[in-house]
């Protein structure tokens, strides 16, 4: 579903301009579970954020091949895309669960959850995205504001906002990597669970072994 | 405990955030420079009404229209023998009006060797008097039949000219000039005793060594405010009372200067919330690293005297920069016809004013920043103070209190009204936390894409009100001040426009330069032209009403004329004072006067008031017929030629007239009352452009403040930015929500602004210009005088916004990391 072939990215800028990844390639299937294992400081949240289209890469290409509401397929060449042309692959393609600040903390849980559904004008997802906070155990904190929640509510609710479109590819950068272990768990297996349950393919970003270990995929990172 | 590094952390802090810290440097700047500008404005007029008066240097007056040798004898006992408060100088003067030319002059005897100074007062080196020779004192010049002549009189010295009315004519030498509008001569107070035949003394000037001059001279026109220096008592003899009370010209200057001095500070006082907000936002910023500092064991008093020091250096660097900025200022606001456009001296005062304005604004809004969070007390203590001052205020007749009526309206604005705008606002904003909240939203079709992102938008807001509260408060009385300037302007201007549709006839007015007369002939001339219908003649002439000076106008003595200044039915023996007058003499309507026009005093009723705007001298409006006998040196030289409505009386008629009368008398002003009109109201809106430029100067701090503020708030919001654009919202988007923060805050600037504008604009009609200038105006309230301040208002915090967005727009393209922070 997802080819990424000999990635590369420099960021910093002037002297300090360095490659912080180079020569990646990646491939994630329909529904595969890929985790990205590597230390701190490896590029696991840098390539999340070239398939994610918020940063370009400097070399390389990746492509994701969709199947549009008629059953028909096509290809996104996400490298090949304007700015304004990756503002709208990432509204309408991926979700994204970050490890801080994932949600707007002035909109309600609730708000939050729709805020992907009317950015993409697709209302009808309402009632099953909301659904989701049911299945997700945070159904009773709807209507509160993000700091009110716990720190798994709030990774909990990321997930909601991020399956709320129903997204091909979910993208997740340590998503636990601030919660104590039990919660974490929690959140791995609602993660888990709602991608498979959404169809999606999840690519995670972790340096925890454990957690990499229920991937279908594992890519080390160095 | 060495701080250098400390100290170089902090100057490399200013380096690294150029943009916050040029806002504070320019917010001080603006602040200091319209309080310069104004201040510079203020000494030239200040100079210029009152160093060409007659009375300059002097503080009191004996007045009474006939002081007897007597009464000045004893007065002059009591001073030598220290009965009354140290004097520096006694003067008697004879004064009075005769005919020099043809034309009514002012007369002025002094006794020169009375008053040592008086020769310094008088020459000023050689920029008011120049002589014919050149050089010697105002004793040695002033012998025999010599005088200084004004240069309204229009003769150079070494001219001779005529004093009386008819022949043997009296010859004065004029051995000098000096600057003034009015047709005046200065002689020895023996030969005023003889060319005005009075035997008596017309008043006494005193010079007191107790002035208002220190307060005056750092603050022009505070004497206004408040109050005049104290009368002198002379016993028996009298009063001396204190000329900033009683003559027009100064009293005029002063209010005048006053007024602008207030509106100056208001761009001050803008700025001090400024820096207050800049430096709370500083502090804020670099919280964090201040709690790594303390701690690493640098204490809460080292970090609080850093900040201090460095506030007050941005606020020096103001203050020169406003210094600068406020001496060109001056020039562009004195270009006015008012008064003169020479160019601008340097003032010391002026500019220590603005320099220790500056470093002090700088300093104590460092200070207050970092003097923790802010106290709950703070409200209630500035609403308590803001009512305090307007209880003070409502018990005091001055025009300080006027402006305290201002000030305490501003403060409760600024403690209760904004905060529970503020509260209300986030209650309203937050108000989808309710049970059925997720029931909404199961139904809710979402009506527009970004419907959510604006309600985030709105809320961070109101959460982040508390840090830009100064900002916006600051932006409210700003436009707050535009809307009570423009208001009162407006309502000025409508009033202004009524009595000049009242005052004026609709023909054609022909005006003679002195010496020329609307006599006879000419009168009997003017009387045969075509198309009129009537002509009416209007003399001038000087007096004094119970021993204070007005200028009389002479008409027609019938109803039409009187209707023209408010009056039902003919004047006969009565006379109209203008409301200026009224309010300075104290003398009401039905009051019994003693009009003195120069051949000795006579008893008049007021019979009511007229409104006149402008003449610092109050009007008074007399009947020719009962009148002209009575006073001296009486010039009929205007007349008006009313059309007959049977005949042509449009502009072909108009401009007939103008050209055949142009070619009788080539010296007459010939103009039509729509031409007189325009060029009043034209006169009108330059004089008024001075005050309109300053609150420009207030809303331009304002929004220098608002940059700092929202550029602070702007920082906190990134990683919500960051947020929405990996969701998918564009950078435009985000640019324009922070645009739209902007413009809320200037809406809500402008909406908190307009009550308090309308409060601002009664109390300068209602309070502050009866005060100051002794008349009154209708307020009025067209929507339109609202909207330019309103708009200018949120258009410029829109403009504000605009580098912070930017900004935005700008750091979400950094990469990300884990967190989005």
């Amino acid at each position: 579903m997802l080819q990424a072939v000999d990635l590369g990215v420099r960021l910093g800028e002037g002297a300090t301009r360095r490659w912080v990844l180079r020569h990646v390639d990646l491939t994630v299937g329909h529904r595969e579970t890929v985790a990205l294992l590597g230390p701190s400081g490896s590029g696991k949240s840098t390539l999340l954020n070239l398939l994610g289209g918020l940063i370009a890469a400097d070399e390389g290409a990746i492509r994701l091949k969709l199947t549009d509401a008629d059953g028909r397929e096509r290809e996104v060449a996400v490298h090949e895309l304007s700015e304004a042309e990756r503002v709208a692959y990432r509204r309408r393609h991926i979700g994204f669960v970050f490890q801080f600040f994932n949600l707007v903390p002035t909109l309600t849980v609730a708000e939050n959850v729709l805020l992907p559904l009317e950015l993409n004008q697709r209302p009808e997802l309402a009632g099953a995205a909301l659904q989701r906070l049911d299945d997700l155990g945070i159904g009773a904190v709807h209507d509160r504001f993000p700091d009110q929640l716990s720190g798994g509510e709030q990774q909990r609710a990321a997930v909601a906002r991020a399956l709320a479109h129903h997204p091909p590819l979910l993208l997740a950068d340590e998503p636990t990597g601030n919660l104590d272990a039990a919660n974490a768990e929690r959140v791995v297996a609602c993660l888990w669970e709602a991608a498979q349950r959404a169809g999606a393919a999840l690519v995670l970003a972790t340096h925890s072994e454990r957690i990499a270990q229920r991937a279908d995929t594992v890519v080390a990172l160095r | 405990m060495s701080t250098r590094l400390l100290r170089r952390r902090q100057w490399r802090y200013l380096a690294r955030t150029p943009g916050a810290t040029a806002a504070a440097v320019l917010a001080t700047a603006l602040g200091v420079a319209s309080v310069v500008a104004v201040h510079l404005v203020s000494e030239r007029i200040r100079d210029q009404v009152t160093q060409n008066s007659l009375l300059a240097g002097y503080t009191h007056a004996i007045r009474g229209g006939a002081i007897s040798a007597d009464a000045y004898f004893d007065a002059r006992d009591r001073w030598r023998r220290g009965a009354t408060e140290p004097i520096a100088a006694m003067v008697p003067v004879v004064e009075g009006h005769g005919t020099v030319g043809g034309a009514a002059t002012h007369i002025v005897g002094i006794d020169f060797l009375a008053d040592t100074r008086a020769d310094a007062q008088w020459e000023g080196g050689s920029e008011r008097v120049s002589s014919r020779d050149g050089e010697g004192t105002l004793v040695e010049l002033l012998r025999g039949r010599a005088a200084l002549a004004s240069t309204g009189l229009r003769v150079t010295p070494g001219e001779w000219v005529q004093l009386g009315t008819t022949s043997p004519f009296t010859q004065i030498e004029i051995v000098g000039t000096f600057e003034a509008r009015e047709r005046r001569l200065l002689v020895d107070i023996a030969l005023a005793r003889e060319l005005l035949e009075r035997h008596t003394l017309t008043a006494v000037w005193l010079r007191a060594e107790r002035t208002a001059s220190t307060l005056d001279r750092w603050l022009p026109g505070s004497a206004a405010a408040f109050g005049a220096l104290a009368a002198i008592s002379f016993g028996g003899t009298g009063n001396a009372e204190a000329l900033d009370a009683t003559e027009p010209t100064r009293r005029f200057a002063q209010a005048l200067t006053f007024n602008l001095s207030a509106l100056g500070f208001l761009a001050l006082f803008v700025a001090a919330f400024l820096i207050y907000q800049a430096s709370y936002a500083n502090v804020a910023r670099r919280q964090r690293d201040s709690e790594r500092l303390i701690a690493i064991g640098v204490s809460q008093a080292t970090l609080r005297r850093l900040f201090v020091v460095e506030g007050a250096a941005l606020g020096a660097g103001g203050g020169v920069l406003g210094v600068s900025a406020g001496w060109a200022l001056a020039g562009v606001l004195i270009d006015s016809p008012l008064w003169s456009n020479e160019p601008v001296p340097f003032s010391t005062i002026a500019a220590l004013k603005g320099i220790i304005g500056g470093v002090g604004i700088g300093a104590l809004g460092a200070f207050a920043a970092t003097a923790g969070k802010r106290r709950r007390w703070a409200a209630p203590i500035v609403a308590g103070l803001a009512t305090l001052l307007l209880g003070i205020a409502a018990t005091a007749n001055t025009l300080a209190a006027a402006f305290a009526v201002i000030l305490g309206l501003t403060g409760l604005q600024i403690a209760l009204v904004t905060p529970a705008v503020a509260a209300l606002a986030k209650r309203w904003l937050f108000a989808a936390r309710h049970p059925t909240a997720l029931a909404r939203h199961r139904s809710r079709q979402p009506a527009s894409r970004h419907a959510l992102v604006r309600r985030a938008n709105l809320r961070s807001l109101a959460l982040q009100l508390d840090e830009v509260s100064v900002a916006v408060s600051a932006l409210t009385i700003a436009i707050a001040a535009a809307i009570g300037v423009a208001v009162m302007v407006e309502s000025f201007r409508r009033d202004f426009a009524a009595l000049l549709e009242q005052a004026y006839w609709p023909g054609v007015y022909v005006e003679f330069p002195a010496p020329g007369q609307v006599d006879a002939p000419a009168l009997a001339w003017l009387e045969q032209l075509p198309g009129g219908a009537e002509v009416r003649r209007y003399g001038r002439a000087n007096g004094l009403v119970n021993g204070r000076p007005v200028r009389l106008t002479l008409v027609p003595d019938d109803a039409r004329e009187a209707a023209r200044h408010g009056h039902a039915g003919r004047l006969g023996n009565a006379v109209l004072l203008s409301e200026g007058g009224a309010r300075a003499y104290g003398i009401a309507a039905g009051a019994s006067v003693m009009l003195d026009g120069g051949r000795g005093a006579q008893p008049a009723v007021v019979a009511g008031h007229f409104r006149e705007y402008g003449p610092a001298v109050p009007g008074m409006v007399a009947a020719a017929r009962h009148w002209a006998a009575a006073l001296d040196g009486v010039a009929f030289s205007s007349a008006v030629i009313l059309p007959d409505p049977a005949t042509q009386s449009g502009a072909d008629w108009r401009g007939a007239l103008a050209q055949a009368i142009g070619q009788r008398f080539p010296n007459a002003s010939v103009r039509d009352d729509a031409t007189l009109k325009a060029r009043a109201l034209e006169v009108f809106d330059r004089s008024h452009e001075l005050s309109s430029r300053l609150t420009l100067i207030a809303l331009a701090v304002a929004i220098a403040g608002l940059y700092t503020a929202l550029s602070a708030i702007a920082a906190r919001r990134r990683g919500e930015q960051r947020l929405l654009h990996a969701l998918g919202t564009g950078r435009r988007r985000i640019a324009w929500l922070t645009v739209c923060q902007c413009v809320w805050l200037g809406i809500t600037a402008a909406a908190l602004a307009t009550p308090l504008g309308i409060a601002i604009a009664w109390a300068l009609c209602e309070l502050v210009n009866p005060r100051a200038f002794g008349w009154s105006i209708n307020l009025v309230l067209p929507p339109g005088t609202f909207a330019e301040p309103v708009l200018l208002g949120i258009a410029a915090a829109a403009l504000a916004g605009l580098a912070p967005a930017w900004r935005a727009m700008g750091t979400l393209t950094t990469p990300p990391d884990h967190e989005l922070a």
